[in-house]
């Protein structure tokens, strides 16, 4: 995938929107039309899939020349997946932890991931814990 | 509701014109960046509260976003990378403080004439939106629709695009005329729709987060010092601003008319002002007009600040991201932005012209003055403590506003979403505005449609609805004509979204 997306950014950016086009196209086929034939609830959402079908294809065909220079995509993707790893646990952790401790956890990975050393992510995580605490649940009242 | 001159009130406004100066000053921070983390908390207070400290930040952070350009030649915000080489150009011969006294003063002057067309015009487009009925209301999202696509300066396939992705997200959830519910793929949750607050915190602040993970900021070290008099930052500048008025008037109708549109916003206001100064100044030798260009940009880009409310409270279009979150909290209150707004919260109005005029007035140049002193310093923040710190107030903003841990899962993929149209070059703030407009237009349409027995032509009986068709059409033609010739030797597309 990561080598189709370097080789070409811009045919695949166009191949995504057209996919996700004549996907939205196909399911808002099966939204029901109103009585007399009149359209229904799926007129909007098959006009969107058709209009993000046809810029997608638009995307691919009109794309400029691909830059050979384009480094747009070269990054820490591993860390990226990382972070988001840490953020979709978040919802299982609160579970079982707790608002407080889900969050305070999740900001120490956060933290380490960002190459901070462990006790000042610990740190952090406490602190910043502690001062959203006092902000919402104390000052603003906000049920976590 | 709670007075502006309230304890309450007062504090809003001098916390947010702080932090609105730190948060500008920091390279990479935005304007943007700093109200959608400010929504977690905007959302629990009273709206006389919660507004006016959104425009004292937004106002501040624009010009606060000059302060890297100054001292380390980095621009903070997509608005200063218009004419950042001449401000540390301007630096280095008159010193930093007098190149920032500059941008401060001509931000403080545009603010105030963007707030003073804001008073003068919203007023007006109220009256004639009294005559709207769906029909009308239908070809105002189309043209605020269109006005979008063509307002990035970037590929309008692009923006197309991302406006499409807005449209979609609309859509999900029970269909508001017919209660049909659509696309939430067997999720309770996605039953009432994608919350947009959630949306917004992960599209303009968990992204920020992923982009600077995928590609680590370097340490950045300030050049200039930024030690000096208060006669450098307010004196001579102002002289300045009083010699060049009509340069400042004229940048300012023009960040105007930019900010109206919808989606454009500060910084292609910024972009399209200096760039005519720079046209207009072709021939002289380098650095003679380095303040002109300067003055240009910032007296632009403030007065866009101001002006983006223009459609946002009159008739609820969104004319940039920072009111696009605004109509976003209006929405999660209950308030409906157009005539009944002023019809049934005159106080509310009132205190928020108000607030324009004191943040530019008072707040940017005292809190402006604050932040040229600090420069040197904030410059330095470690990046990764920030970034610790915003990611966990996404977490908490998604949670807090249903108490749903649900919502955390949608904040992080609209995040993802974010990151990923930005690296392909797509402009975000058209996901936002399909996301406002998606409703009113597909609303509009079938209470007109069904209202006329599926009778399209009646689309097109009614002299505003006509007038508003035409100016449609004026718009699509007007931008498949010049949409990129202004921004042909700056990929604005990469400088305003990166």
């Amino acid at each position: 995938m990561n080598k189709i997306m370097k080789a070409d950014r811009a045919f695949f950016y166009g191949l995504v929107v057209l996919a996700l086009g004549a996907f939205t196209f196909y399911i808002s086929s099966s939204f029901p039309d109103l009585p007399e034939g009149h359209p229904g609830p799926g007129l909007f959402p098959r006009i969107i899939g058709a209009c993000l079908a046809l810029t997608g294809l638009g995307l691919i065909i009109f794309r400029k020349k691909q830059d050979v220079e384009d480094h747009s995509l070269d990054g820490q993707w591993l860390l990226v997946l990382m972070l988001l790893g840490i953020i979709l646990m978040y919802p299982w952790l609160h579970r079982f932890a707790g608002f407080l401790v889900a969050l305070a956890i999740s900001v120490f990975g956060v933290a380490l991931l960002l190459r901070i050393i462990w006790w000042k992510s610990l740190v952090i995580a406490v602190l910043t814990t502690a001062a959203i605490f006092l902000l919402f649940k104390q000052l603003l009242q906000v049920p976590l | 509701m709670t007075d502006l001159f309230s304890f309450q009130g007062i504090m809003a406004l001098v916390l947010g014109g702080f932090y609105g100066a730190i948060f500008g000053a920091i390279p990479g921070l935005t304007a943007t960046l700093a109200v959608a983390l400010f929504i977690p908390i905007a959302f629990f207070l009273d709206p006389g509260v919660a507004l006016p400290a959104i425009i004292a930040i937004s106002s501040v952070a624009i010009y606060a976003g000059d302060v890297g350009s100054t001292v380390a030649r980095i621009p903070g915000t997509p608005a200063s990378a218009a004419y950042f080489g001449q401000l540390f150009r301007l630096s280095r011969k008159e010193g930093p403080l007098y190149s920032l006294g500059i941008s401060a003063m001509g931000s403080a002057v545009g603010g105030v004439i963007g707030a003073l067309l804001l008073i003068l015009t919203a007023s007006l487009i109220v009256m004639v939106a009294r005559q709207f009925s769906s029909f009308e209301y239908f070809w105002i999202a189309v043209l605020g629709l269109m006005a979008g696509v063509f307002a990035s300066g970037g590929s309008a396939l692009k923006s197309f695009a991302s406006l499409l992705l807005g449209l979609l997200f609309a859509t999900v959830g029970v269909d508001p005329t017919l209660g049909f519910p659509r696309f939430h793929f067997g999720s309770p949750q996605l039953m009432g729709g994608l919350n947009y607050i959630v949306a917004m915190i992960g599209l303009f602040g968990f992204s920020e987060v992923l982009n600077h993970v995928f590609k680590p900021d370097k340490d950045y070290e300030a050049e200039l010092d930024t030690e000096g008099n208060a006669r450098s930052f307010f004196i001579r500048p102002l002289l300045l601003v009083v010699k060049k008025k009509w340069l400042v008037l004229r940048s300012s109708l023009v960040g105007v008319m930019v900010g109206f549109l919808p989606g454009a916003g500060a910084d292609i206001g910024s972009w399209v002002s200096s760039s005519i100064e720079k046209i207009k100044n072709k021939g002289k030798a380098e650095g003679e007009d380095d303040d002109e260009i300067i003055l240009a940009g910032t007296s632009s880009n403030n007065a866009a600040v101001a002006s983006a409310w223009i459609p946002a409270l009159s008739l609820g279009l969104p004319g940039d991201t920072i009111t696009a979150i605004v109509l976003g909290i209006f929405m999660m209150k209950g308030i409906s932005p157009g005539p009944l707004l002023f019809d049934q919260q005159p106080g509310l109005i009132t205190s928020l012209y108000l607030t324009f005029i004191i943040s530019n007035i008072v707040l940017l140049p005292v809190f402006g003055y604050m932040s040229a002193l600090m420069a040197k310093k904030l410059i330095k923040t470690p990046m990764p403590l920030l970034l610790s710190v915003v990611t966990a107030l996404c977490i908490v903003g998604s949670y807090a506003i249903n108490n749903d841990v649900y919502d955390v899962w949608i904040m992080a993929g609209m995040g993802f979403l974010a990151f990923f149209l930005k690296r392909g070059g797509f402009p975000l703030a058209q996901v936002v505005l399909g996301m406002v407009l998606g409703p009113i237009l597909e609303q509009n349409f079938m209470v007109s449609a069904i209202k006329s027995r599926w009778d399209l032509t009646s689309f097109f009986d009614r002299p505003i609805a006509i007038l508003l068709m035409v100016m449609t059409i004026i718009i699509i033609y007007l931008g498949v004509r010049y949409s990129g010739r202004m921004f042909q030797k700056t990929d604005i597309e990469e400088l305003t979204e990166d």
